[in-house]
């Protein structure tokens, strides 16, 4: 297969794949409220264009089976078949044999394994079923189908399609205003035939009120005629205060109205103007639509309601003005415009990753310069230097901040993902839960987004296996029938802070601690608080479910979730309420690649501070100078602060020059100090990661090279603040027991 | 007067002798209410309407439904061209029944 292709099937499989997350989020919307009727429509375009793309590339396989979901939802869309939740399950699996699909055709193995193949065949069978079935439906509604057939009769005989069909209601005073709406219709037919006309009396009143000098008139006109709409509206336009025109053009011009909105420019445009514009809407339609639309805003403004605009379309189509095929058009070719090219570029992964790392050398040769600069300060030519280096600095700030942030990703995407997956696990275990998302709005750098979702998978999983209770035992211990499970995300301390927390049953203190000691985590005379003991279901091997399911429970898992986790120098926490709940919270950090540091001097080495960690600087009090103790406590401002001495737990030989500084970091919620020689201030840091080798060492996250060419070591913050703060030194080493904890 | 009224043997016929227009029709309508009250067949005649619009196609399509209501007989005859004109623009000629009705003999009603 040539290069070309091979590039051209890469781009489908990707806007496959975003189509279907489209459809995905879309039918889980609808399940929920399956009143967004909108959202059919994006399924449909969803599977619209798969199959289109999948012609081109004569991927069978794809172009039938989306055939039959799209003929299920031509049906949905005409109003023949309604949404109901099973429709909805059998489109959900569908997405899913789409999603197979596409990826059997990229691998070249047709319409997939024996397994696809079958559940393919399945869910045509039922889609067929659809098909028919509804047809059913319209028969056992009687009302409908007469009146469908009174419609037919009215005009039969008359080429429905190719004709106009114009709708005159006639106001009181028109024939009292000198007009006549047989002027109209001589007028009219100068401009075309008038197949058919159907005068409708049905205001007439009884003999009380009839007053012939009053129109009581409606008019149904079937034309045929080669004029534009504006041309044919002008026949009207001397009635146009007192009469309402309905012009809707034949279905033939439907095409015509497609090519001419297909035809206009790419430049983004409002829905109405592409409707004008095409000729299918005329600028009075538009005008009366809009007026519509912001009546309806004022008036819930006067009730002091909160409602969203109708959409011009839907305004449109309810006035009869257009046909919704073509606002379906015009939305499309909107889209179209708003996705232009000018927007977004699709580049590989690879080029930002090399941007990014070119961007690592170019902060850290940065930060040379300026080094060099300021040593040469003494001489009086370099106070350009300076400026010119100062300024620099700034530039390449701005660089690195949009070239990471071409990186960043909402997260929301991601927990959006969990809800379909939410919905079959809970069916699946036969439990009703509602999945709360907020914060999703919070960005973080792709990689980490990536690594993430594993680890989020197992714990949303593990919230619905064994947190959340069946529903029986729900209705039981009083609580609310359909469990609530919350994915969070938002900023914390230069990171970002994901929960995935339940209202289950929590965690149980016993059985966890009779685990830990069957494994030997634990000595059974050890005292552990809660916190402890629930920290523990991240060991290897630790699971309490006393059922294997094969959803969760198999043991492996929880301590590879922390594993994943702490790869991304993030870290988990555990919290639980027996009975109410558990939470899960991940710290993460923004980024892996570049932070702001604060770079401080322990003995002779260089180490950095993730700035946004800090907290404030301050002296170390007289009583602790020059001790050598490695952790104590002091007096901060009434607070009790533990803190460690960094020359101690890295064991470096002290040059002491003056007062040691402490250092006041935060993370979680807990402060700590470090007690450092040297305060430097604020640094870049590109962060390399460390080798394997070093992998193990606590307190340590990675290192960065500083302008000078030394190497400085980038403190991990949260595992010193958490060890500082459990007090869990002894003797200058950290103690099994925080080992077997952290 | 504008109407001519001929009734026998509860058929009544009614011969408009203007043109129904705007300007003639709110007259023109409690007079034909009030032959249709007393009889149960009602012809029309429009042979002296050279000119109809809108008010008097309304009127008339008025006329028949209150026939209808009261379960009476209604019919129009003998239309002039320039009538029929404006009775096929609204399509109306299948409505009208275009066949003189000459059972009822010309008797005036004072």
């Amino acid at each position: 297969m040539n290069e070309e292709i091979q590039e051209s099937i890469q781009v489908f499989v990707s806007e496959a794949g975003e189509l279907l997350d489209e459809m995905e989020s879309a039918l889980l919307v609808l399940e929920e409220d399956p009143s967004h009727e909108g959202h059919i429509n994006t399924v449909f375009r969803a599977v619209h264009t798969i199959k289109g793309s999948a012609g081109l590339f004569s991927y069978d396989h794809i172009v039938d089976f989306s055939h039959h979901v799209e003929s299920v939802l031509d049906r949905v869309r005409d109003g023949q078949q309604k949404i109901t939740s099973e429709l909805l399950s059998i489109l959900l699996a569908c997405h899913d044999i789409l999603e197979n699909l596409v990826q059997a055709a990229v691998n070249d193995q047709g319409a997939g394994d024996e397994e696809v193949q079958e559940r393919t065949r399945g869910i045509a069978g039922q889609l067929e079923q659809y098909l028919g079935e509804s047809a059913c439906a319209v028969d056992e509604n009687p009302m409908v189908s007469h009146e469908v057939l009174q419609i037919d009769d009215q005009i039969s005989g008359i080429e429905l399609g190719s004709n106009w069909h114009i709708s005159l209601r006639f106001g009181p005073d028109v024939l009292r205003n000198g007009m006549d709406p047989l002027s109209f219709m001589r007028y009219l037919s100068r401009l075309g035939e008038v197949v058919q006309i159907l005068p409708v009396w049905d205001d007439m009143p009884g003999r009380g009120e009839m007053e012939p000098e009053s129109c009581y008139l409606d008019l149904e006109i079937e034309f045929k005629s080669d004029a534009d709409k504006v041309t044919i509206e002008n026949v009207f336009q001397f009635v146009k205060d007192d009469c309402k025109v309905t012009i809707l053009p034949p279905l033939t011009r439907h095409s015509l109205y497609k090519e001419a909105i297909e035809d206009l420019p790419g430049e983004p445009m409002r829905l109405g103007d592409i409707l004008v514009e095409s000729g299918a809407v005329t600028e009075r339609e538009l005008k009366e639509a809009l007026e519509v639309q912001q009546s309806e805003v004022d008036q819930a403004e006067l009730k002091m309601e909160n409602i969203s605009k109708t959409p011009i379309g839907e305004v449109l189509i309810h006035k009869g003005s257009v046909h919704p095929e073509l606002v379906n058009a015009a939305v499309n070719k909107q889209a179209k415009n708003k996705g232009s090219p000018e927007k977004t570029i699709r580049v590989s992964a690879d080029k930002l990753e090399s941007l990014i790392n070119l961007m690592g050398e170019l902060v850290i040769s940065t930060a040379n310069i300026a080094l060099l600069a300021n040593l040469t300060r003494k001489d009086t030519l370099n106070d350009a230097l300076i400026e010119a280096t100062e300024n620099m600095g700034q530039l390449v700030d701005g660089v690195r901040d949009a070239s990471l942030g071409l990186r960043m990703v909402q997260i929301g995407e991601t927990f959006f993902r969990f809800r379909r997956i939410v919905r079959d696990v809970s069916h699946k275990s036969c439990k009703d839960i509602e999945l709360k998302i907020s914060g999703g709005e919070a960005e973080l750098d792709k990689t980490v987004i990536e690594k993430i979702s594993d680890p989020l998978l197992h714990l949303v999983r593990n919230a619905i296996d064994h947190g959340i209770e069946s529903t029986e035992t729900r209705h039981k211990t009083g609580k609310p029938k359909k469990g609530l499970l919350h994915l969070s995300a938002s900023h914390d301390s230069g990171g970002i802070v994901i929960k995935v927390s339940d209202d289950g049953c929590g965690l149980s203190h016993e059985k966890i601690l009779a685990k830990a000691q069957d494994l030997g985590l634990v000595k059974d005379n050890q005292k552990l608080s809660d916190q402890e003991v629930y920290r523990l279901i991240f060991e290897p091997g630790f699971s309490t479910a006393e059922q294997v399911t094969d959803l969760s429970g198999r043991g492996v898992g929880m301590d590879v979730v922390r594993r994943n986790i702490e790869a991304l120098r993030g870290h988990v926490d555990v919290e639980s309420q027996p009975g109410k709940g558990t939470s899960f919270s991940i710290h993460l950090p923004l980024t892996l690649a570049i932070i702001d540091g604060f770079l401080v001097r322990v003995g002779k080495s260089f180490y950095v501070i993730p700035l946004d960690m800090v907290e404030e600087c301050t002296e170390l009090p007289e009583e602790f100078q020059n001790a050598s103790q490695l952790n104590s406590y002091m007096d901060l401002r009434g607070e009790v602060l533990p803190f460690i001495h960094l020359a101690e737990l890295f064991q470096e030989k002290n040059v002491r020059s003056g007062r040691e500084n402490i250092v006041v970091a935060k993370f979680a919620g807990q402060k700590a100090g470090l007690v450092v020689d040297e305060l430097h201030g604020e640094y870049q840091t590109v962060i390399k990661p460390l080798g394997k080798v070093f992998r193990q060492l606590h307190g340590i996250s990675g290192a960065t090279i500083l302008g000078s060419g030394k190497v400085a070591m980038v403190i991990d913050v949260p595992a010193l603040v958490k060890t500082a703060a459990s007090g869990a030194f002894e003797h200058g080493r950290f103690s099994s027991n925080s080992e077997v904890l952290n | 007067m504008s109407i001519k009224t001929y009734a026998r043997n509860g058929k009544c016929k009614i011969k408009v002798e203007v043109d129904m227009t705007i300007y003639t029709t709110a007259d023109l309508m409690p007079k034909i209410l009030k032959s249709l009250d007393k009889h149960k067949e009602l012809v029309i005649d429009l042979s002296d309407v050279f000119e109809i619009d809108t008010s008097g196609i309304q009127l008339l399509e008025f006329i028949k439904r209150e026939a209808r209501r009261d379960n009476k007989v209604f019919s129009m005859v003998s239309h002039k061209e320039n009538v029929l004109d404006v009775f096929h623009l609204y399509r109306l000629n299948g409505q009208l029944d275009a066949i003189p009705d000459n059972s009822v003999s010309e008797i005036k009603v004072a």
